[in-house]
């Protein structure tokens, strides 16, 4: 844990990746968000599954939480088109 | 603390903080290697003290340009922040005359006072903040791996009301601590034990970095105040 007071690139990595998230809900440059989004899932799907064949394509989908009263409520605010991998 | 000293230690914390944040973008992401390398290089400059008035030009030049790269800020406030203690340490290395030279450092410790100020404010006039609600969500869904395990805490809504005016009430108080010295040896202290607890729990540790780089500006403003007045 202390150790990431000095050294957390994958955690700030992972807050970008939510700006652009809220940059993209907010319609500020979506195209550049996405293909960070893109950009980074195509990177870490290629590391967790290097031998994996047969995926062409990826998507993602932005889900939302928000509270109303003491109820929680999802909402899938944004779904992006299919992707080919050899593209990003 | 004098003006020099003052300066000195700006661009010590400034070029540690820069030199961490440029290894992290070169160890995470290829393609920003041509930013980031060169950022490497003048952080350590900075650190050293090597021609310190271009070099700081250079990373404000440099940090505009990974701005418009991430189109945005790449960490929010962290990244805000370390434009203005750039924007800053270049108006006080090349302002004319030593008026407008304390100026642009008494500029960055007044942003300091209120950007823990308006940060307080913001959350006083919000009700789930003053209900302590707020705390319980970040508590109940941060994904941060450390907050998992401290998961628990969101069923202490007590605990957790206490802990935001607590912080409420400090961020609100923080400019006051600019009339006594003590005062102010001890807020920067407890804002410093906060902003290391939130990297610890939330993992804002480039927070933490880059608000202390700020503190050495509020010293000497608060030196220069008192011999003042």
């Amino acid at each position: 844990m202390l150790w990431r007071v000095i050294w957390n690139p994958k955690w700030n990595e992972t807050l970008f990746v939510v700006s652009c998230a809220e940059r993209l809900l907010a319609g500020v440059n979506p195209a550049h968000s996405e293909a960070e989004i893109l950009y980074r899932l195509k990177r870490d799907h290629t590391l967790l599954y290097p031998k994996q064949q047969g995926v062409s394509h990826i998507r993602f989908r932005l889900l939302l939480l928000s509270r109303q009263g003491q109820e929680l409520l999802q909402e899938v605010a944004y779904m992006s088109l299919p992707k080919a991998l050899a593209n990003i | 603390m004098s003006f020099e000293d003052s300066l000195r230690a700006t661009e010590l914390l400034m070029g540690f903080a820069f030199s961490l944040q440029s290894l992290e973008h070169l160890k995470s992401c290829r393609n920003v290697r041509y930013l980031f390398f060169p950022r490497l290089v003048l952080a350590l400059l900075l650190l050293i003290g090597v021609h310190t008035p271009w070099v700081s030009v250079l990373l404000l030049v440099l940090s505009l340009l990974v701005l418009h790269r991430f189109q945005g800020p790449y960490n929010g406030g962290s990244d805000r922040m370390s434009l203005l203690l750039l924007s800053c340490l270049c108006a006080a290395y090349w302002a004319p005359g030593v008026y407008w030279q304390q100026l642009a450092l008494a500029y960055l410790a007044v942003q300091l006072s209120l950007s823990y100020f308006v940060s307080g404010w913001v959350k006083v006039l919000n009700p789930d903040w003053r209900s302590g609600l707020a705390l319980v969500d970040v508590f109940r869904f941060s994904t941060y791996p450390v907050s998992e395990s401290l998961r628990d805490w969101s069923t202490q809504p007590r605990l957790l009301w206490g802990m935001s005016w607590c912080v409420m009430g400090f961020e609100l108080l923080f400019p006051l601590a600019l009339l006594f010295r003590p005062a102010m040896i001890l807020a920067l202290g407890i804002a410093a034990v906060f902003h290391f607890a939130n990297a610890c729990l939330f993992g804002l540790n480039r927070f933490f970095w880059i608000w202390i780089s700020a503190y050495p500006s509020v010293l000497w403003f608060q030196s220069y105040l008192l011999s003042k007045y």
